[in-house]
């Protein structure tokens, strides 16, 4: 499973910053958006506590929301909604509803709000923004790219910063976080053209620069990332990521004191991110005790800061990658209590269902409990579909019909997020491909779980059709296809199934053995001798290696290469042979 | 494809490492297509699926051949990024075969 957000959470956090929209302007909203333009949520909703004019009310909702005060921030909104339909409460209650995750609402409050006012540019670019945060990139681009022509500066700034980010993910990120994507167009110099406008548009902004910051240092370049990250700094000098990212930058250009002396003192202070920084200046520098000694006073002092549920999901995935589910349980559970609308809970929800999952001793309420929390949470559809084989694994009845909605609800997810996404595989083959591959596992897992129900007709017709979007090359498939027709009584049929299940190579253990322990009843109940079994398995599956070795060995390896003289596409004759003393490397491919 | 790419963008300095694309497409239209867009910095032939399975024995695409310097395929490797290949992957094959000196 993979995260939606490549670039480390500190940047994450720190660019969540809410702008607003409106006209008329009271000297409490000016004050206020000033605030945020600075990265400071907490000073804009002083200026605006208790403000009791629609547009007041919907930008102190939004300021609530970049502040952490999510309850908060959901009532306000929902009051300003309900006390004047306009287009700013539509927007700040969608966005509310899209920082806690509640996509159903906020995409409700975006379709209200539009349908009153189709144009609005506001409206428009929280649109972008949650479907961005889905990771459904090209209506995102649509909606972000209409607002960025919007005449109010304000507005016209914050789409071309989300466009920013966006490309900025697609340019360094997307391959590295989804496996199979390729980005065929290269969308760098997009993403800093959109952070360079998004901070003419909006100068005093900090959060364009730091994207723009942010950008140069993936793209290595530090001398020019570094006036960048002070251009941030100006704007907003507590921000963590954009202290933490000009020592980064100042590191790459060997101008390690300067760091000393900035990490030094920033560790005195009393703001939590600018000690959060500091915590990672330190690691920059190797300073791991100091860097150990901060982090635990952040999560002592400030437990319920961004900066502490980025440690302590930090810690999460340590302890994850070491395998060390025992630990990954009560830590991930604390942090979903602690930390409810933290933007690392994608991450700490994957975790949290894989421990359940290496832990068959789990209560089973709390591992579907785990696998429902982190479908809501999650981007990547893939995780519906290891959430419903994993209900399915705990052979609880009562979970067969969860599964089957995982699975349909993975399905839709899964084709929404190739359709969106198609700039990402180009190839309408691979495209395609990846929907075939989203039904097929869909078509699997709700037939399993007829299965399972005892359904067998609605099985077979949902295994069948997995097995015919697999070409029958899907192992677990083919272990449920044979386990349908043993208990059909189609035992010719279910003998070849598990056949082919043991001759793949892979595959999990268990269902390795059941598909032996299978196959030996079948063998037995077709009148052989059961003694014989092993003999006959053991045969069976040499042959059968040995066949695809064969075929797999047609290999010319060893050989010399044959005589390979054709014309390139621009006509011009190439040898093979011509190319003696040197190294070839010669691929045969068809664009499909 | 995408990572024979990089791997080349690696070492195209390297007069002793040559790429040669070899396309089984039916469809020449979508293969030019596909050429135009990919802007590969290295030949890419055309023959027939029959003419690849006669002459090189392949049933199936991608496969990649890695021939040393005496004209000897050394590896072979079928399908693309799904099987766990990756750019350092080509780029150790490459490497490995370099070191096989020349036959007199």
């Amino acid at each position: 499973m993979h995260r939606w957000y490549g670039g480390g959470g500190a940047i994450a956090l720190a660019l969540t910053l809410l702008a607003g929209v409106g006209h008329a302007q009271t000297p409490a909203l000016e004050k206020a958006r000033k605030a945020l333009d600075a990265g400071e949520p907490q000073q804009a909703v002083e200026a605006l506590k208790g403000a009791t004019d629609p547009a007041g009310r919907a930008e102190l909702a939004e300021a609530q929301m970049a502040a952490g005060l999510a309850d908060e921030a959901l009532k306000t909104a929902q009051a300003a909604a309900g006390q004047t339909p306009s287009a700013a409460a539509s927007r700040a209650l969608a966005l509310v509803h899209a920082g806690r995750f509640e996509y159903g609402d906020a995409q409700a409050a975006i379709d209200a709000g539009l349908q009153r006012s189709p144009n609005d540019g506001g409206l428009l670019a929280a649109k972008g923004r949650i479907l961005w945060q889905r990771r459904h990139t090209k209506s995102a681009i649509e909606a972000l790219t209409a607002a960025s022509k919007n005449r109010d500066a304000r507005v016209a700034g914050e789409a071309q910063y989300w466009l920013g980010r966006l490309y900025m993910f697609r340019g360094w990120q997307s391959e590295g976080a989804y496996p199979g994507w390729h980005e065929e167009v290269d969308m760098r110099p997009l993403a800093l053209a959109a952070f360079r406008a998004a901070a003419q548009a909006r100068p005093s902004w900090y959060a364009p620069r730091l994207g723009l910051a942010t950008a140069l240092q993936l793209d290595g370049n530090a001398r020019d990332a570094l006036p960048a990250f002070d251009a941030a700094l100006d704007r907003a000098p507590n921000m963590t990521a954009a202290r933490a990212g000009r020592w980064r930058a100042l590191k790459a250009l060997n101008r390690t004191a300067e760091i000393e002396t900035e990490v030094a003192a920033a560790a005195k202070s009393s703001d939590v991110r600018m000690l959060a920084a500091a915590r990672e200046g330190y690691d920059l520098l190797g300073k791991t005790a100091d860097a150990q000694a901060l982090a635990a006073r952040i999560s002592q002092e400030f437990p319920a800061s961004p900066a502490a549920a980025m440690l302590a999901a930090a810690k999460i995935q340590a302890a994850r990658r070491a395998n060390q589910h025992a630990d990954v349980i009560p830590q991930a559970e604390a942090f979903i209590a602690a930390h409810r609308f933290a933007p690392q809970l994608t991450d700490v929800y994957e975790a949290l269902v894989a421990a359940y999952q290496a832990t068959p001793s789990a209560p089973v309420e709390k591992a579907a409990a785990a696998i429902e929390g982190n479908v809501k949470h999650l981007v990547n559809p893939a995780g519906y579909f290891a959430g419903a084989a994993q209900l399915q694994a705990r052979r609880a009845p009562a979970l067969l019909d969860r599964s089957i909605q995982l699975a349909e609800q993975g399905q839709a997810a899964s084709e929404t997020f190739v359709k969106e996404n198609l700039g990402s595989y180009k190839l309408e083959g691979k495209s395609n491909n990846s929907i075939a591959r989203g039904r097929s596992q869909a078509a699997d897992l709700i037939g399993w779980a007829h299965f399972l129900k005892g359904d067998l007709a609605q099985a077979e017709a949902r295994l069948s059709e997995a097995e015919r979007l697999t070409n029958g090359g899907d192992q677990t498939n083919r272990f449920h296809m044979g386990e349908l027709a043993r208990a059909q009584g189609r035992l010719d049929q279910a003998r070849e199934h598990y056949l082919v299940v043991l001759t793949f190579p892979g595959g999990a253990a268990p269902m390795k053995e059941a598909a032996r322990k299978a196959l030996a009843e079948v063998h037995t109940k077709l009148g052989n001798e059961a003694a014989e079994f092993d003999k006959y398995l053991t045969a069976e599956l040499d042959r059968r290696r040995e066949e695809r070795r064969t075929q797999m060995l047609q290999s010319m390896v060893g050989k010399t290469a044959p005589e390979l003289k054709l014309p390139d596409m621009n006509g011009q004759q190439v040898d093979l042979k011509a190319e003696r003393g040197n190294v070839v490397l010669l691929n045969f491919f068809a664009s499909w | 494809l995408p990572l024979i790419q990089k791997a080349h963008e690696q070492l195209r300095n390297d007069p002793k490492v040559k790429f040669i694309l070899v396309s089984v497409d039916d469809d020449p239209k979508r293969l030019q297509a596909y050429v135009d867009e990919r802007k590969f910095a290295f030949p890419v032939l055309r023959t027939t699926r029959e003419w690849a399975a006669q002459h090189f024995g392949i049933d199936d695409t991608p496969i990649t051949f890695y021939i040393d310097a005496n004209g000897v395929i050394q590896y072979q490797t079928r399908g693309g990024s799904v099987f766990g290949e990756s750019t350092e992957r080509v780029i150790w094959y490459l490497n490995e075969l370099k070191q096989i000196p020349t036959a007199p």
